[in-house]
């Protein structure tokens, strides 16, 4: 955990997606914001950064090749590793609604954003994960 | 022989026919028996009134009044005793009885020559009786006689409805013209001479119409079946009559002024004769068979042709179909043939011929003929001469569309069709074998619209499912293709908010190289999009009505396309490797190029939900040069397909995907079960064909056999 200027912690946001450029404006953005920003480029990799890291939010894809959204989620529930982790799903699966239900229902999720996310939204929802008034 | 003997001759002749064409049809019934008296009466006094015109001196002469006058006394007898026995009045028989016993006394008191006792020339229409005091109580009496059969008729015309009344309607009508016409010959009797008693044609008018009724409105219970050659020598014979009568008249008066001899105006009306006989028979034959055609309906073909309708399943063209064998068969001048609708609750013209563009087009619960039926819930066949009085608003309905006869379809208790004919183009009312005709034709359309009904349903159902499908695949495809556009969708959304961001906060500087970058990269998503795009417009295009464009195209693009519609990544996010083996020296095949990458598409997607996740599809051809074919195969590691679904993934709207998918994930697609039946269609239409192999557990193959296009390579 880094410590910023103001001596406070920085809390640590990890956004997961298969897509090679899509982290960059996001993590951009995020750092704007005060966050430090990890990436991970599908599920495996997503799954060490967390075990090593133990983000205070994921904003996770759901399809992904390998070990995919829904199985992370699985693992993550499964295991307790991380606990107190906020997720945030940000995903571009567009089946009228089936993914979404299931996986509202299935885990604890605080948000769910459909690609493409616009980045103010993206913000807000990671601030009223954390418990941020304003950025 | 004048033209008031002829008229007598004519009176004899039609009325004696008449009468005994009527007693002869039904001997044993009093009303003809009755009508039989009549016309023997009116003959008996056309026939002392034919002597009379014949009459060469004073004593014949007052030998022909006797006759007719006797013959004008029973007339009245005979009169009131076919009005009594048509009414089927029996309670006045006294008055009848008194009636004849007063005649039998006239008729006496005639041939004693009480009512006259000599005859002299009056005027120039011969010799006329001198008439002695009981005369005129005789007069007074007979006229008593006839107005009150006159009464007696005219009050059962309107308490009777339907075909009674219009019976005794005609008799009331044609009995008073009748009745007027001898009258004609009263006035010589009072010395009024001035008038020629000519209208006692009239008689003969009154048993054309009697006759007319008989046929028409069945009088006496006479049914008539005219026959074509029978109607043509009644016409014909009236003609020549009408012509003998001209020619008899032009002989005497041009004879009379012109001073002809005898012999040259006898040539002369021969002459005339033939002259108009070719054009009148000409005529007489065009009116008989376009007019007045009476080809005998033959039932037998009707019921066939209703019969063999069952075999027509298009609803439209068996409605079609059914109304043309009525109008034709019964030669109607319109038929109409309601189907109930039962999403509106109405009966809606299914077919009809002859009403041209009406302006109703169902008839609602609130119509009058509707509402009569609702009533009505015996019988099948309805006639409206028939419709007693109680059925006045079936009448009503009926009426107002003009129709005679309705038949009622009913299948298991419901009442699915209505057959409603007009009249009979010949002007005759329907028969008891009309109405047998139509409750048989009822029973069996019942069978046939409701067979041809439940395959319109089956039809719409069908359409339905194909629509669904169409949607279906459009909802698969653009699931996928949507994943496919949001994801570099999602690369450019953040770039632009981030420059709009930077300069809002005026930390724009052009010379940085981030902003270059993200343009790019921006710029690189775009043209993704647009190929993802142009994909799907090439798929989704619609070939509807478009003639299939065949030609000789090669097989590996089509491949590349259709897996780019489905996506690599969407295969690579589930496991799924693609090996594509295609030969680069292939030769073409005979194909049209948007059904073939919908048949690569329906294929590769199945092999993708096979596996589902993890797994190989493989997608290889050869070149079969005996065959002249082209060979596609098309392998998956999927779950396989059980022995006894194999004969049916070809069938239509055969799957085993859930149409929606259930809400716990355990299924992740949808299928219509189209999909394989497209691609056997398809490949059957190119001359081709379409196999499959599978083993469950393992994976399944499809075979693909291309028409080579004349063996030419790429």
């Amino acid at each position: 955990m880094t410590i910023n200027q103001s001596g406070v912690s920085k809390k640590k946001v990890l956004l997961i997606d298969d897509e090679p450029d899509s982290h960059e404006p996001f993590k951009t953005k995020l750092e704007q914001e005060g966050y430090e920003v990890l990436t991970a480029n599908g599920g495996e990799e997503a799954w060490q950064k967390i075990v090593a890291e133990k983000p205070q939010v994921l904003i996770l894809d759901i399809r992904m090749p390998g070990l995919n959204g829904e199985e992370l989620l699985i693992k993550l529930r499964d295991t307790e590793v991380s606990p107190g982790t906020k997720i945030i799903i940000a995903t571009g699966v567009s089946d009228y609604g089936h993914t979404k239900d299931r996986i509202m229902r299935n885990f604890n999720i605080v948000a769910y954003l459909e690609k493409p996310v616009a980045l103010r939204d993206l913000v807000e929802k990671v601030n009223a994960a954390l418990g941020k008034t304003n950025a | 022989m004048t033209f008031t003997t002829l008229t007598g001759l004519l009176n004899t002749l039609s009325s004696l026919g008449l009468a005994a064409f009527v007693f002869f049809k039904r001997p044993k019934h009093t009303t003809n028996q009755a009508y039989l008296f009549f016309g023997l009466t009116v003959g008996l006094y056309s026939v002392g009134y034919f002597l009379w015109g014949l009459a060469p001196s004073a004593a014949e002469g007052l030998f022909a009044f006797k006759i007719l006058t006797s013959g004008i006394i029973l007339i009245n007898s005979a009169y009131l005793e076919f009005v009594f026995s048509l009414l089927g009045e029996r309670k006045r028989k006294w008055i009848l009885w008194t009636c004849h016993v007063v005649n039998l006394y006239f008729v006496y008191a005639t041939l004693s020559l009480q009512l006259f006792k000599s005859v002299v020339q009056k005027n120039i229409w011969g010799y006329w009786p001198v008439v002695e005091n009981l005369f005129y109580a005789y007069f007074a009496i007979w006229l008593g006689q006839f107005l009150y059969g006159l009464l007696n008729l005219y009050v059962g015309y309107k308490k009777t409805h339907g075909q009674r009344s219009t019976q005794i309607k005609y008799v009331f009508a044609s009995t008073l013209i009748g009745y007027f016409g001898g009258a004609t010959n009263w006035l010589p009797w009072f010395n009024i001479t001035f008038f020629p008693p000519h209208l006692n044609i009239l008689v003969t008018a009154y048993v054309a119409i009697l006759a007319y009724a008989v046929v028409r409105h069945h009088l006496m219970d006479v049914e008539v079946v005219i026959k074509r050659t029978l109607v043509f020598t009644g016409l014909f014979a009236t003609a020549l009559v009408i012509v003998a009568v001209i020619t008899t008249v032009a002989q005497s008066y041009i004879g009379q002024s012109a001073r002809f001899t005898p012999i040259v105006s006898t040539a002369l009306s021969v002459f005339i004769a033939i002259l108009l006989y070719d054009p009148v028979r000409s005529f007489l034959e065009k009116l008989t068979e376009n007019v007045l055609f009476q080809k005998k309906v033959d039932y037998e073909k009707i019921e066939e042709d209703v019969s063999n309708s069952i075999k027509i399943t298009d609803l439209d063209k068996l409605c079609q179909s059914l109304v043309g064998i009525f109008y034709e068969g019964m030669k109607l001048t319109h038929v109409i043939l309601f189907l109930y609708d039962e999403e509106k609750k109405e009966f809606r013209i299914g077919a009809s011929r002859g009403i041209g563009r009406e302006p109703w087009l169902a008839l609602k619960e609130s119509d009058s003929l509707t509402q009569g039926l609702r009533r009505e819930n015996t019988g099948t066949v309805y006639l409206k001469a028939d419709l007693e009085i109680h059925q006045k608003v079936l009448s009503k309905g009926l009426e107002a569309l003009r129709c005679e006869t309705l038949a009622k379809v009913v299948f298991e208790d419901r009442l699915i069709a209505l057959l409603c004919l007009g009249k009979k183009k010949s002007d005759e009312d329907f028969t008891t074998r009309d109405q047998q005709l139509l409750l048989k034709a009822a029973n069996q359309m019942a069978v046939s619209i409701s067979h041809a009904t439940t395959f319109r349903l089956q039809r719409d159902y069908y359409a339905l499912q194909a629509q669904r499908n169409k949607s279906d695949a459009l909802s698969n495809l653009s699931a996928g293709l949507g994943h496919e556009v949001k994801n570099p969708l999602n690369q450019i959304r953040p770039r632009v908010e981030l420059l709009i961001d930077a300069y809002e906060n005026k930390r724009l500087r052009s010379d940085d190289p981030a902003i270059l970058d993200n343009l790019q990269t921006q710029l690189r998503h775009v043209d993704r999009i647009i190929k993802i795009m142009d994909r799907l417009s090439r798929f989704a295009r619609p070939t509807e009505g478009e003639a299939i464009k065949l030609g000789a195209v090669s097989l590996r693009p089509f491949v590349e396309e259709a897996i780019g519609l489905i996506g690599e990544k969407q295969l690579a996010n589930d496991n799924i490797k693609v090996e594509i083996k295609i030969p680069d020296d292939l030769p073409t095949v005979y194909a049209e190029e948007t059904s073939l990458i919908q048949v690569f598409y329906n294929l590769i997607v199945n092999a993708h939900h096979a596996i589902n996740r993890n797994g190989v599809i493989r997608i290889g051809a050869q070149d079969v040069p005996q065959d002249g074919k082209v060979l596609v195969k098309i392998e998956d590691t999927g779950k396989g397909i059980p022995p006894e679904n194999i004969e049916k993934i070809f069938e239509p709207f055969f799957t085993t995907k859930p149409t929606n998918l259930p809400q716990d994930g355990s299924e992740r697609f949808t299928g219509s079960g189209l999909g394989l039946a497209f691609v056997k269609k398809y490949m059957e239409d190119l001359g081709g064909s379409v196999t499959v192999t599978s083993q469950v557990g393992k994976g399944t193959t499809f075979y693909l056999k291309f028409l080579r296009s004349r063996g030419e390579k790429e």
